[in-house]
């Protein structure tokens, strides 16, 4: 008896185990739409890169579907049949746009983006072409002419390193500079290359001092000279009152000079009334002289013996 | 009477009717070329100067190079009379004429075409030519014109050819005409070469007479 009760408890685990796995399944199957009513539509796409049948059907990031076919049509361009759940075929209208999405990081996939939830359900004998965005080509073109500006950089940096380049060369004479600097006692020592070039200057420097000293002396002599002279000048007895004096004495004359030009200019209307009765009698004069000239002419030519005269040489 | 008095009148008469009147340019142009001259061997530069311009202005008006070339010509021969180093760079512009050429080639001291020369030249030019002293005074000597002795006389001193007789020649014909200019040089010459011979009295008697033509005799006299 109490073996047959053994037997019978490990039946009804074995069983109820096996049920229970059974009864998952099932639920789980349930829950991922294994028995759901599938919808299928069709898409084209020139190429079937990125392309792999189960990649899955995204509709605002949720997963509606499946790729559940790929083929070749007999142009060569590539057939995807995708399984829609009947319960989110709804999202499929004919205004749908289909996308192959290519994702920098993450597994392809399609998306469809529906604007219009009124337009007509997408017919399973329509062949709607497909997008494709690819992320990585995306970001390799816009990378291309950075890639391409660091290249060049890396060469410029590659000439100015170079052997016998400028900036070697500059560092080259930097280093010779830091050298003379280090050896050499001064800069002016530097620039002439002479030794004796800064105790010359500093000779010159200390003659300037007693030059300087000199003016300033000669400075004061000539401001004690300008006193005198400004009493010289600009004294009672100076020679400003002088000149004052001088300037009285040819005011006067000035006057004087007034008269006598008033004079002049009576004296020069009178003469402007000579000249024209002088250009009177040179006009006369001309005139009798041509007159006399041609008349002389005249005579000659009525002379016998006037005859034509050689200009022979003596 | 009356009737040989009538003759001449018509005579006269019928020449003027005949002769060709000399043009205004030719009558003008030869006075003023004679007064020039008159003025130039008379020593007055102003009256020449005036005189040659109108001399010139007439005789331009011909357009003839020879006949301009001509006129310098003269001027440059009345310089030569007075022993005035005158170049005729002018007259060399107005080169062409055959006359003129050899004129100015002569003045220059050059060969000369002999033939081309005026007539009163050429036994000069042939006495240059033997380079006798002699035979030139003989030339001059058979030039009648005054000045174109004077002239010669000038050219014979140009080329060193000359001696007292050829000094006395040309200021003698100068002193004849009353040319002050030629005058004064000749006896100027004449009494440095006096002097140079060491004849005193008659670079004296030279010195007097230049300075009766200057003007200074008489007051030396009184």
């Amino acid at each position: 008896m109490a073996r047959d009760t053994l037997q019978y408890k490990v039946g009804l685990f074995i069983v109820s185990t096996v049920a229970l796995i059974l009864a998952t399944a099932v639920l789980v199957a349930y829950k991922k739409d294994l028995f759901a009513d599938l919808a299928t539509y069709r898409l084209l796409s020139g190429s079937g890169e990125g392309l792999s049948q189960g990649m899955p059907v995204l509709f605002s990031g949720f997963e509606i579907g499946k790729v559940s076919a790929l083929e070749l049509s007999e142009k060569g361009e590539v057939l995807i049949t995708i399984s829609v759940a009947k319960k989110h075929a709804r999202w499929v209208r004919e205004t749908s746009a289909f996308t192959l999405e290519k994702p920098l990081v993450g597994s392809p996939r399609i998306v469809v983006k529906t604007e219009d939830p009124a337009a007509p359900e997408l017919s399973a004998d329509k062949i709607v072409p497909i997008k494709t965005i690819d992320d990585i080509n995306e970001v390799i073109k816009k990378a291309q002419p950075l890639v391409e500006r660091i290249q060049s950089v890396a060469d410029n940096v590659d000439k100015m390193t170079n052997e016998g380049s400028e900036l070697n060369k500059i560092i080259a004479d930097t280093r010779k500079i830091t050298k003379m600097l280090s050896d050499k006692k001064s800069l002016l020592e530097m620039a002439t290359g002479d030794k004796k070039g800064q105790e010359t200057l500093m000779r010159t420097l200390e003659q300037v001092a007693a030059i300087t000293a000199t003016v300033d002396t000669t400075v004061k002599r000539i401001d004690s000279m300008t006193a005198k002279a400004d009493e010289g000048v600009f004294g009672d007895k100076g020679s400003l009152a002088t000149v004052n004096n001088i300037l009285l004495d040819i005011e006067a004359k000035f006057k004087r000079l007034d008269a006598l030009i008033d004079n002049a200019v009576t004296m020069s209307a009178d003469l402007q009334g000579t000249t024209q009765d002088i250009n009177l009698l040179r006009k006369d004069v001309d005139e009798t002289v041509s007159s006399l000239r041609q008349l002389l002419q005249d005579v000659r030519n009525s002379l016998p013996f006037d005859q034509k005269k050689e200009i022979k040489l003596p | 009477m009356i009737r040989l008095l009538a003759l001449v009148a018509l005579f006269l008469s019928c020449a003027a009717c005949s002769s060709q009147p000399a043009p205004a340019w030719q009558n003008e142009g030869v006075a003023q070329l004679a007064n020039f001259m008159q003025r130039y061997l008379e020593g007055d530069d102003r009256l020449a100067g005036i005189h040659f311009e109108k001399a010139l202005e007439h005789i331009s008006r011909t357009g003839d190079p020879a006949l301009v070339g001509r006129l310098y010509l003269m001027r440059c021969a009345l310089g030569v009379a007075s022993l005035i180093d005158s170049p005729c760079e002018e007259a060399t512009r107005y080169a062409g004429d055959p006359a003129n050429d050899a004129y100015r080639a002569q003045m220059a001291g050059g060969a000369a075409d002999r033939k081309a020369l005026p007539p009163q030249y050429r036994d000069l030019d042939a006495a240059f030519a033997e380079r006798s002293v002699a035979k030139v005074n003989a030339a001059l000597d058979g030039i009648d014109e005054p000045l174109s002795r004077c002239i010669g006389a000038g050219l014979a001193v140009s080329r060193g050819l000359f001696d007292a007789a050829t000094l006395e020649t040309a200021a003698r014909a100068a002193s004849e005409q009353g040319w002050k200019r030629p005058l004064t040089a000749y006896l100027t010459k004449l009494r440095e070469l006096y002097a140079a011979q060491g004849d005193r009295q008659r670079e004296q008697e030279t010195q007097r007479r230049l300075d009766i033509v200057s003007g200074t005799g008489g007051e030396k006299s009184e």
